[in-house]
């Protein structure tokens, strides 16, 4: 059996072999990680952790034979750094200077917080691989705070084989140091039971539905909440989750915006209400209606509690729009009230989206599902401020009162450049 | 309601003229994604490849298009192909319940619920189908059982029987409640939903001093929730007890203004505030 300090450089080629699928990070808390792997063949759940590569002096080990690992690391300190292997009974399977979490910050804590967001990325292709090299390029390096994930995440069903070339092939740098937070697409949908919400998106991915990241218990894997600093993500589910303005999963939303303290709220879900890229939310019948629900019965509610931006797939273009509020309706039915500021929202252009004092309004809705094909489309929705048919993902930043969202393609060059300030009451 | 009418089938050329038609860039047509995976399922069928998978499918594709005939002309041929092939009988079901006519589900439902009756997609939408047929009761036994066969039960389950519950002839609201409060112990704080509509449910009925006691709950449990500390404010005041819910409107005013000027400007936040002000 091979010590895990000599395995610093990773694992032997005979180890690997047993290892199938990552490890890859799920439900980040300020004190608590869950690690994940597959292996082969039925073994033991090891974990070793410390505050270097060289010194992983803590360990859990579950005795319970299974080739899907799930090991959760409780007891850790906020807003710190941990390396760790994972490993069975034949010794360490995974371990280096690149395999290593974050804690998260206490909910509040002002810290300068990056998010990669990627959108029907699961071609596993060329074009893939182009959106993550630029990403990390621009990043310098595969780690951020925060990673999410759209839906469509692994084309063309979401079966697990193909979660494997899509999600676990195509990103294992990353998986295996940076915590993904995914929504569901309707590609994924194709492999998960309407009824009993069971299926591989569901058996690879562990969702928060008790609260423990962050917000209000969801009771549900399908949607859920968490806190990152001073950012309140909330993922939304689309594709199966009834969409009634009176169902479970609205009324969950609002108890959850109206239970939030944190500085910034961002949303993401896999349909969007505003798009003419590959899909056209302007038709009812386009993907169920599920556009045109999700635009009349939940945007209104995110309205309402003052959502700063919204991220959705499905169209496979990048469009980014104007800070609006009130646009329920068709795209020919948008107002000008609708628009809060119809200017760029560019700081190196006509300047950035000021929050101002007073009733905060308005919201910037992205279609950012262009992270692994490019699909086209008319591209005019009249709210968009820019409608792209390129390969990409957008880079977030968060520090203070200020959102900067970037689009960067896959050659590298940032395309989109959106600012979000929060005005001081004083202002 | 939605009748089957008979449509010719698409040729070869026509599929990949809509193939052609909606792979090009600056085109997007309407639900374009469905109809490529029509198209290239049109494509393998023209190349004379056959299966009962394939044509089943093509008949969810159509199903989801809202092309019930052609959805119903495709399990036909599925099953003159394959008649055990997997999955054909619920996807037919759902196509009938779909054309609101559940009277042509059920039969195929029980034939599958013979087999595997804790089959828990099957249950429900025999559950649905039973519910449109005006049988609430055997409907929300379908329900129950749905639940007991679900591994991870989710909050909207639980309203679905909850609703269907409701418009039973007798002791619906009480049923409702029952099942509710059933799934509020399986979920524990994530049972804030079901919650929301027990909390309704028991107005409804006119029992505020329960739905004071709810809510009084949900707030000690959830002190930041602050729809729950107006629902409990608006209940004390309907109830007379001005004092009461002048002082959890007290309490829920401290949170407000301890929130960051982001939140609390909310349109949503800015109402609260108004209203709890105004106790």
């Amino acid at each position: 059996m091979l010590g895990f300090a000599c395995l610093v450089a990773g694992p032997t080629a005979a180890e690997a072999a047993d290892l199938s699928r990552g490890p890859y990070l799920q439900i980040c808390t300020p004190e608590q990680i869950t690690v994940c792997w597959r292996t082969a063949e039925p073994d033991v759940s090891i974990v070793r952790y410390g505050a270097s590569a060289d010194a992983l002096d803590k360990n859990l080990r579950s005795a319970e034979l299974t080739t899907e690992h799930r090991v959760t690391i409780t007891g850790l300190t906020p807003d710190t750094k941990y390396y760790y292997s994972i490993g069975g009974s034949g010794g360490t399977l995974a371990g280096g200077d690149d395999f290593y979490f974050v804690t998260h910050p206490v909910p509040g804590t002002d810290k300068a917080t990056r998010v990669w967001i990627i959108g029907d990325s699961g071609t596993g292709n060329r074009d893939a691989r182009a959106v993550r090299d630029a990403y990390v390029k621009e990043n310098g390096g595969p780690h951020c705070d925060v990673w999410l994930m759209l839906g469509d995440n692994a084309y063309t069903d979401g079966k697990d084989v193909q979660y494997q070339v899509a999600v676990f092939d195509t990103y294992p740098e990353i998986l295996r140091n940076t915590v993904l937070w995914p929504t569901i697409g309707n590609h994924d949908g194709h492999s998960v039971n309407d009824e009993t919400m069971m299926g591989p998106y569901y058996s690879i991915f562990e969702m928060p539905t008790k609260g423990e990241a962050g917000g209000v218990p969801s009771g549900s894997e399908a949607y859920y909440s968490f806190d990152y600093g001073t950012i309140h993500f909330v993922c939304l589910d689309s594709e199966k989750t009834p969409r009634q303005k009176s169902g479970a999963m609205a009324r969950w939303l609002k108890n959850d915006l109206s239970a939030t303290k944190q500085e910034w709220v961002v949303v993401y879900f896999h349909h969007p209400p505003y798009s003419k890229g590959s899909h056209d939310s302007d038709n009812a019948r386009d993907s169920g209606g599920r556009l045109r629900d999700m635009r009349e019965n939940f945007v209104p509610i995110l309205e309402d509690y003052g959502v700063d931006i919204v991220y959705c797939g499905h169209s496979h273009a990048y469009e980014r729009s104007k800070l609006i509020n009130g646009h329920h309706g068709l795209s020919s039915e948008l107002r000008p009230s609708h628009i809060i500021d119809g200017k760029d929202g560019k700081p190196d252009g006509d300047g950035p989206y000021v929050k101002a004092p007073g009733p905060q309004k308005g919201a910037v809705f992205t279609v950012a599902g262009s992270s692994g094909k490019i699909s086209g489309g008319r591209l005019n929705h009249p709210v968009m401020v820019e409608s792209l048919n390129e390969l990409g993902s957008v880079i977030l930043d968060v520090k203070g009162k200020t959102m900067d969202a970037r689009f960067i393609n896959s050659n590298g060059e940032i395309r989109d450049h959106v600012q979000i300030k929060h005005a001081d009451p004083a202002q | 309601m939605r009748r089957r009418t008979t449509i010719p089938p698409r040729s070869a050329a026509a599929a990949a003229a809509v193939a052609a038609l909606v792979g090009c860039a600056g085109i997007a047509a309407a639900h374009e994604e469905i109809l490529v995976q029509i198209a290239k399922i049109d494509a393998r069928l023209a190349q004379g490849e056959s299966s009962a998978d394939l044509y089943l499918k093509r008949g969810e594709l159509y199903r989801l298009h809202e092309e019930f005939a052609r959805a119903f002309a495709d399990y036909d041929k599925a099953e003159s192909i394959d008649p055990q092939v997997e999955g054909l009988a619920l996807e037919r079901a759902a196509a009938f319940l779909e054309t609101a006519e559940p009277a042509k589900a059920l039969p195929i439902l029980d034939k599958v619920l013979q087999g595997t009756p804790q089959h828990a997609p099957a249950l429900t939408l025999r559950a649905r189908g039973k519910a449109a047929l005006g049988f609430p009761a055997e409907a929300a036994a379908d329900l129950t059982k749905a639940i007991a066969a679900t591994a991870e039960p989710r909050p909207d389950q639980y309203v679905e029987r909850a609703q269907i519950q409701l418009s039973l002839p007798e002791g619906g609201p009480e049923a409702a409640l029952a099942g509710l409060e059933e799934g509020i112990a399986h979920f524990g704080p994530a049972g804030l939903t079901l919650h929301e509509f027990a909390l309704q449910i028991e107005l409804d009925l006119g029992r505020q001093d329960a739905a004071a006691a709810r809510a009084a709950k949900i707030v000690a449990s959830q002190p930041a929730n602050l729809r729950w500390h107006l629902r409990h404010a608006e209940i004390l005041a309907d109830l007379g007890r001005g004092g009461e819910a002048k002082a959890a409107a007290a309490e829920a005013l401290e949170r407000i203004e301890a929130l960051p000027p982001a939140r609390r400007r909310s349109a949503a936040m800015a109402e609260m505030e108004a209203k709890f002000r105004g106790y």
